[in-house]
């Protein structure tokens, strides 16, 4: 029996079409709707023949919103599939590890010291680090001796929990009037206010993330058999180890720090990825940026058409993540035992 | 006939404390070293600071002349290749997938196996007589199978020496027999020098051309199979009442039964 529906090749195929599908949808749905050859038109520069607002909608709104969900898409799905494939364990995310609470308040810190978006960036991919640090500490030091997969996942909880008590920390002591409401609104997860600059900004640390694990890629795969068998094959596992962890860790920082914590794409996005075209992770991990992406843009697209007032993306993406984690905690369970 | 595998002096051990002292042997291409011993004696260390997942804690290992320690990962990964006891992992690899890991030891730092690679990983499946296995799932196929698939894993890594951790606990007889089968064979016909660990001092009489043990107080020992493996041994070392018996087969072991009448 094959381990994945749908060839390499195909797999590929069909993602990137679905996720061209996804960016025309997104380009024309929203409160304030865009004929598709209007879209077309003003994407591509010809001249004017519609409104003027028309435009800025979509260049100053929609389009700078739409390339966020992307990156941050890509940056979740691909640090998910890297760190499963590295802690060896599909319940495992960059939000379950504690690295999105550690980054998320490394950000929050920048922000209340008003520091620039650069700094901001920085401070959220070192407090990732620090999290992702401590939590695999843990895991090593109690792995060993007990069920690992879980171990790490509370160990996760635990550094999460931490770093989330240290952001409503600096909440408290937020000035009310405007840093404490830039904090709150960013921390539930959203890509309503996102601007070019921020897109930009992301968009360098991101790809080199993505780089570094799309390089790296067939390497994973060698670390899923742990760490004696991957040493013993040639691999110098504590190097590979920390090269996944800086890559990974980079492009979640970066995505928490322009989108704050949204929940859980880096648990489903791999999941669905692993079910379309298996584990080897020369494929998987294309394909995850790819679904990722798309994922993350339709999602998006709910948050901001659903209800008359825009929900907050993050709570979505946790409302449909927490069923899967539930599925795949079932479904793991079943082979432990 | 050189030496493939020279072991001089090597003490093996976790933190300060030696477990297993004064290992020293040699082994020739061909030849089938199997480790006996009971559980919690420092076969598994010994094995492992071959293998130098654990650092030695005096004395060296030679492969083919050359300092082990002082080998780069991927040239040591080239001359010795590790059998582990089958088990299964977090996700469902193909079989093909597996097999094509053992040549990351030819590869460089961010290539991938390549059409000469995959060739290989064939061939190996083929030589075990496997290859309709190759595009299974490594977590839908039988243990005796798993265990076949990560054999060939390191025939693929071509290495000279092949480390097998108790290959056959877990399986069944029928697969049990057959994987010895294979060993053996290797060994004759492409001139690998195998060590290999194991709980049936049968397996060492009937596959090994030599055989090593580890008492209870850490002394290492190896000889001939038929000169270590005795009633006295096996009484000694496991309180059991074993005899040793000539069959057409070779010598093999039997408990004896105690009378309760």
């Amino acid at each position: 029996m094959a381990s994945s529906l749908l060839a390499p090749r195909l797999g590929i195929g069909l993602l990137l079409a679905g996720l061209m599908g996804c960016l025309a949808a997104s380009l024309m749905v929203g409160r304030y709707p865009v004929p598709p050859l209007t879209a077309l038109g003003i994407l591509f520069g010809q001249t004017p023949d519609w409104p003027p607002e028309m435009s800025t909608v979509l260049m100053k709104i929609r389009l700078p919103r739409i390339l966020a969900a992307l990156e941050v898409g890509a940056a979740l799905a691909a640090s998910g599939s890297a760190y499963q494939g590295m802690f060896r364990n599909p319940l495992v995310s960059p939000d379950i590890l504690g690295v999105s609470a550690g980054a998320g308040f490394g950000a929050a810190l920048a922000i209340l010291l008003s520091w620039n978006a650069f700094a901001v960036q920085a401070s959220a991919f070192l407090f990732g680090l620090l999290a992702v640090g401590l939590t695999s500490l843990i895991g090593l030091w109690r792995g060993g001796r007990e069920d690992s997969t879980l171990v790490m996942i509370l160990a996760g909880v635990i550094i999460g929990t931490m770093f989330s008590a240290f952001i409503s920390l600096i909440k408290f002591s937020a000035d009310p009037n405007n840093t404490l409401p830039a904090i709150t609104f960013w921390l539930m997860g959203s890509l309503a206010s996102i601007s070019m600059s921020d897109v930009r900004l992301a968009a360098v640390p991101i790809l080199v993330g993505l780089g570094g694990l799309l390089l790296l890629r067939w390497r994973l795969n060698l670390l899923c058999f742990g760490d004696e068998e991957a040493t013993s094959l040639g691999v110098n596992v504590p190097l590979m180890r920390l090269l996944v962890i800086l890559c990974a860790t980079l492009a979640t920082a970066s995505a928490v720090a322009i989108s704050g914590i949204i929940g859980l794409v880096g648990l489903v996005a791999p999941y669905l990825t692993r079910l379309l075209v298996g584990p080897d992770h020369r494929v998987m991990v294309p394909c995850a940026i790819l679904l990722g992406s798309g994922y993350l843009l339709l999602v998006d697209d709910l948050a901001r058409s659903l209800l008359p007032s825009e929900v907050p993306l993050g709570i979505l993406t946790s409302l449909l993540g927490a069923p899967v984690f539930l599925l795949l905690l079932v479904k793991a369970r079943r082979s432990w035992s | 006939m050189t030496a493939l595998l020279e072991v001089e002096g090597l003490a093996c051990g976790y933190g300060t404390r030696a477990v297993v002292e004064g290992v020293s042997f040699s082994l020739c291409p061909g030849e089938v070293l199997c480790l006996l011993g009971p559980n919690g004696i420092g076969k598994t260390t010994l094995f492992k600071t071959l293998l130098r997942l654990l650092p030695a804690k005096a004395g060296r290992v030679l492969l083919n002349g050359e300092d082990a320690a002082a080998l780069s990962r991927r040239r040591f990964a080239a001359l010795m290749g590790y059998v582990p006891q089958a088990h299964l992992p977090p996700f469902p690899f193909r079989v093909i997938e597996v097999v094509a890991m053992g040549r990351t030891a030819h590869l460089g730092m961010l290539a991938s196996p390549g059409r000469r690679d995959m060739e290989l990983a064939e061939q190996a499946l083929d030589n075990l007589s496997i290859g309709h296995l190759r595009h299974r799932a490594c977590t839908e196929i039988s243990g005796g199978e798993r265990q076949m698939v990560l054999l060939a894993r390191a025939l693929t890594q071509q290495p000279a020496i092949l480390m097998l951790d108790e290959p056959t606990s877990n399986l069944d007889y029928g697969n049990q027999v057959r994987v010895l089968d294979h060993v053996s064979r290797l060994a004759a016909e492409q001139d690998l020098c195998i060590v290999m660990t194991t709980h049936d001092p049968n397996q060492a009489l009937l596959h090994a051309t030599r055989a090593a043990t580890i008492d209870r107080d850490g002394r290492f020992a190896i000889g001939r199979p038929n000169d270590l493996v005795t009633a006295s041994y096996l009484s000694a070392t496991y309180g059991v009442r074993a005899g040793i018996f000539d069959t057409p087969a070779g010598s093999l072991c039997l408990p004896l039964k105690r009378s309760w009448a």
